[in-house]
């Protein structure tokens, strides 16, 4: 387990160093940059020679290389650089911004948990026909309706109608319902879907009728069967989700005007602003990382095939080269639940 | 193409504002609380303003010019000189007296006393010198780079604590405006020492403003907290002693109709740069749009006459001028708050001369000037001249939110005349990274309450609009910026535009306005000269 783990974080590193490099060199390979812009603009009024001294001072006057390796230095001794249109130091505006960025994604993410939940389970347990159509169609009309029209219909109703949100952030908690709420529904499509889709899969499985047979309720089956079976499916698009709430939030914190990795993602790319841009991969790349990191973690505590499957290594790959059975437990026969006496019995 | 289809700051935004309005529209009835009479009784200390500006905050020097920013720092420092931005005349501020030497070079200021910068220090005439210097001679070691308005400064002498004299090298009839401007704002010493990327912290603007920095990620919001001993204000304004509000907190929220729903639903007091579309909406639900002409050049196109363009002909110039309907433009794209462009200048610039003899519609004119230099009609409509299309790319410029709207209009004004515009629509960095001598028309307009932003603009050693050197046009130019009378100088300049429209080299679009929707309570909101919004006055009833 150790040595799984060690793989993972090494992994990780090295797909941090490649989206760091990565973007540095489609960064430089466009056209201009926040300090090269500042000069060509006739409004700054700025003649050539004032041009160079700001160059000179941001240390852009370096060849390509040079620059590169002197930021990744920089890097390494945890100096991102400073912004080249704030000159405010890139940590202290990512550190500004990302407390909010968490707070919103966190409450976004267990919205559209709790959203997907609902809507999955009710979906494929209610009795009524029109409400399971209708819970069906929910996922894949979020998933088609913009956030920002989302976004803005929850500021229209409930900030500019009803006074119950702030429209702007203020700091509060009441102001971050608004934004994760629109998060939540975003992330929820996605996950709703799959989770419908796995619990159909999952109670079709021969274990069910095995326990319908022996008498267990819908309820029993579900809450020690179907649920844990089927959520790994989705607990793999957990991992991708947050690649869309990291998006969503840029869309997300423009519309309610919040301060976060969004806002400021949007204007460094606006601007060009290479150094915030790079500090932003990094971070992005970092939740992105660890979130997978926590999935491939929590996986075969949930599922016993895969934990298996790790301890059972070795024995996978004389599998593989052999074609011989590997020791270990009886793949479905971990997964299924053991009934307790008084249901066996009755 | 869709004329009625107008561009509010994101892509998005038409599609939030028809929600929006769909939304109110179900919602029946608002709060209508109309009071746009401004006749709100005596004025009140204390309350809190909340602004709300489209635009994020970039790096805080005194010279950074980007709209956002301005608005803000203009209440922070204090300047020499104060421009009446009714009269446009120059009146003490910092400075309570001055002379002029009969050769205009030596101008000798007597400062204020009593007044101290927000960290306690004095106000005296070395801290102005250095203020001065810094702009005239930038700063190497520290990366500040000199401030092109100071060319023709020669140095300051400290004559005593109260007393400075100020060279210039060339007679400047615009310096003393030069001093009044936000950007020339009086800083204290420790802004100063600090290099290029530190002044550029929020905190780091120590001025004597009668608002002082209380807070804020300097990014998207910032928190000023009225100065209680401020009592320097210049004695044009309304009151003196402390400013009436007890705080301003601007924040940005670059999506317009959230800032436009707040203001409704009263969670902003005042929101910058309303959409022409917007302006209805928010006289719908009794709020107030003022509009303040922003001085200095009108929105224009400038023509590069090192491009390799048809545009090199005189009658081509001239007859994209005469194909251009001003009036149109303000009727389709805008609304009445933005003046109908009748010159160079904005109107209410000081000693802007009428130019409409020049820019009058006149679609017969622009076919025959067309026809006289060869291009004939094409079997589309488009006008041909051995093998090459009358054909022009016109950039969407980022800077201006009513940019796509107005270009739209003259997209489809030109093709009248039989001229193609073929419109590009970048992101801002990729607009500045483009934007060059090879660009034939490039939209912009520089502000300044002073005729000699013509200087700026055209002369071949400053922007140099044309990229071009026109030796005349400079000679004209030098020669009003070196004119103390009045009357000749209002000839000077009126030269310069006839130099300039006659030439066709720019066509100008409308005049530049700012438009600030305001809660009714609201009182005595102004703006200095160009514009930005100056709270000293204002409060809350």
């Amino acid at each position: 387990m150790a040595r799984h783990l060690l793989k993972r974080l090494a992994h990780a590193v090295l797909v941090l160093w490649a989206a760091y490099t990565l973007a540095f060199i489609l960064l430089t390979a466009l056209p201009g940059n926040a300090i090269a812009n500042l000069i060509n603009n006739p409004q700054n009024q700025l003649t050539p020679e004032d041009g160079k001294i700001l160059k000179a001072f941001y240390g852009l006057d370096h060849p390509v290389v040079v620059q590169y390796l002197r930021a990744l230095d920089a890097l390494l001794h945890g100096n991102l650089g400073y912004s080249l249109s704030n000159g405010v130091k890139v940590s202290d505006l990512l550190g500004d911004a990302l407390p909010g960025t968490l707070r919103l994604t966190a409450l976004g993410f267990v919205f559209g948990a709790v959203i997907a939940a609902a809507v999955g389970v009710a979906g494929s347990y209610t009795r009524w026909n029109w409400l399971r159509t209708l819970l069906r169609s929910v996922p894949a009309l979020a998933a088609s309706v913009p956030s920002f029209v989302v976004g803005i219909l929850i500021l229209s109703g409930f900030s500019f109608e009803l006074h119950l949100i702030p429209a702007v952030d203020n700091g509060t908690l009441l102001a971050l319902v608004g934004p994760a709420f629109t998060l939540g529904i975003m992330i929820s499509a996605p996950l709703s879907q799959v989770f419908s889709a796995s619990i159909e899969a999952t109670r079709r499985q021969p274990f069910v009728h095995v326990l319908q047979a022996r008498g267990a309720g819908e309820r029993y089956i579900f809450g020690h069967g179907v649920l844990r079976n089927s959520s790994l499916p989705v607990l793999t698009m957990l991992g991708l989700a947050m690649g869309e709430l990291i998006a969503g939030s840029v869309v997300t914190e423009a519309v309610f005007a919040r301060n976060g990795i969004g806002q400021i993602t949007l204007n460094a790319v606006n601007t060009q602003d290479l150094p915030v841009v790079q500090g932003v991969v990094l971070v992005a790349t970092t939740g992105y990382v660890l979130v997978n990191l926590v999935v491939d973690v929590v996986h075969p505590l949930i599922d016993p095939r895969i934990r298996a499957d790790i301890l059972a290594g070795r024995a996978k790959r004389i599998k593989r080269s052999t074609g011989a059975t590997p020791v270990g437990p009886g793949v479905d026969e971990a997964m299924a639940p053991r009934l307790p006496e008084e249901v066996a019995t009755r | 193409m869709k004329l009625s289809q107008r561009r509010a700051l994101s892509p998005h935004g038409a599609a939030l504002a028809a929600a929006v309005l769909l939304l109110s529209a179900c919602s029946g009835g608002t709060q209508n609380t109309a009071n746009s009479s401004g006749d709100a009784g005596k004025p009140r200390y204390g309350g809190t303003l909340r602004f709300y500006d489209p635009v994020n905050y970039k790096a805080w020097q005194i010279t950074n010019t980007l709209w956002s920013n301005s608005n803000v720092t203009t209440n922070l420092a204090d300047r020499l000189t104060w421009q009446n931005p009714k009269t446009g005349k120059i009146e003490p501020w910092l400075a309570e007296s001055w002379t002029v030497s009969p050769d205009h070079l030596t101008y000798t200021f007597k400062i204020r006393s009593g007044v101290t910068f927000s960290d306690g220090s004095k106000l005296d005439a070395k801290v102005v010198k250095d203020n001065l210097d810094q702009h005239a001679f930038g700063d190497k070691k520290l990366g500040v780079a000199p401030d092109e308005f100071f060319a023709n400064y020669a140095g300051t002498k400290v004559v005593d604590p109260r007393t400075v004299q100020v060279r210039l090298s060339k007679p400047n009839a615009g310096f003393l405006q030069v001093l009044s401007i936000y950007r020339t704002g009086i800083l204290a010493e420790s802004y100063l020492k600090k290099n290029w990327n530190d002044k550029g912290k929020l905190t780091s603007l120590i001025g004597s403003g009668p608002f002082v920095v209380a807070g804020g990620n300097g990014t998207t919001n910032v928190a000023l907290k009225r100065r209680d001993d401020y009592n320097w204000a210049p004695k044009s304004s309304k009151h003196q002693g402390r400013a009436y509000l007890s705080e301003i907190r601007y924040t940005t929220v670059p999506e317009q109709s959230t800032a436009v729903g707040a203001l409704q639903s009263q969670q902003a007091d005042v929101v910058r740069n309303i959409a022409p579309d917007d302006e209805e909406t928010v006289k719908g639900f009794g709020g107030r749009v003022e509009a303040f002409p922003a001085q200095g050049e009108s929105n224009q196109l400038h023509i590069s006459l090192a491009a390799n363009a048809p545009t090199r002909s005189l009658e081509v110039r001239r007859a994209l001028q005469a194909a251009t309907d001003r009036k149109e433009i303000n009727e389709i794209a805008l609304s009445p708050s933005y003046g109908v462009a009748k010159s160079l200048l904005v109107h209410g610039t000081p000693k802007a001369p009428d130019g409409s003899a020049y820019l009058r519609y006149d679609p017969a004119k622009a076919k025959r000037l067309l026809e006289a230099a060869g291009w004939k009609p094409g079997s589309d409509g488009i006008r041909k001249k051995d093998g090459e299309r009358l054909s022009f790319t016109l950039y969407v410029t980022p800077y201006y939110q009513v940019s796509q709207a107005v270009v739209e209009v003259l997209q489809s004004q030109w093709k009248k005349a039989g001229v193609e515009v073929r419109l590009k629509s970048p992101s801002m960095s990729q607009y500045e990274a483009e934007i060059g001598k090879n660009t034939v028309f490039t939209q912009g307009q520089l502000s300044r309450a002073e005729p000699d932003v013509l200087r700026s603009e055209w002369h071949s050693d400053l922007t140099n609009a044309t990229y071009t050197k026109l030796p005349e046009l400079n000679k004209l130019l030098e020669a009003q910026v070196a004119e103390f009378d009045p009357a000749k100088r209002t000839a000077d300049i009126k030269a310069v535009q006839d130099y300039v429209l006659k030439n066709a080299l720019a066509i100008p679009l409308y005049d530049e306005t700012q438009v600030f929707g305001l809660r009714p309570n609201v009182q005595d909101f102004r703006t200095e000269a160009v514009a930005r919004s100056q709270f000293y006055d204002a409060w809350l009833s």
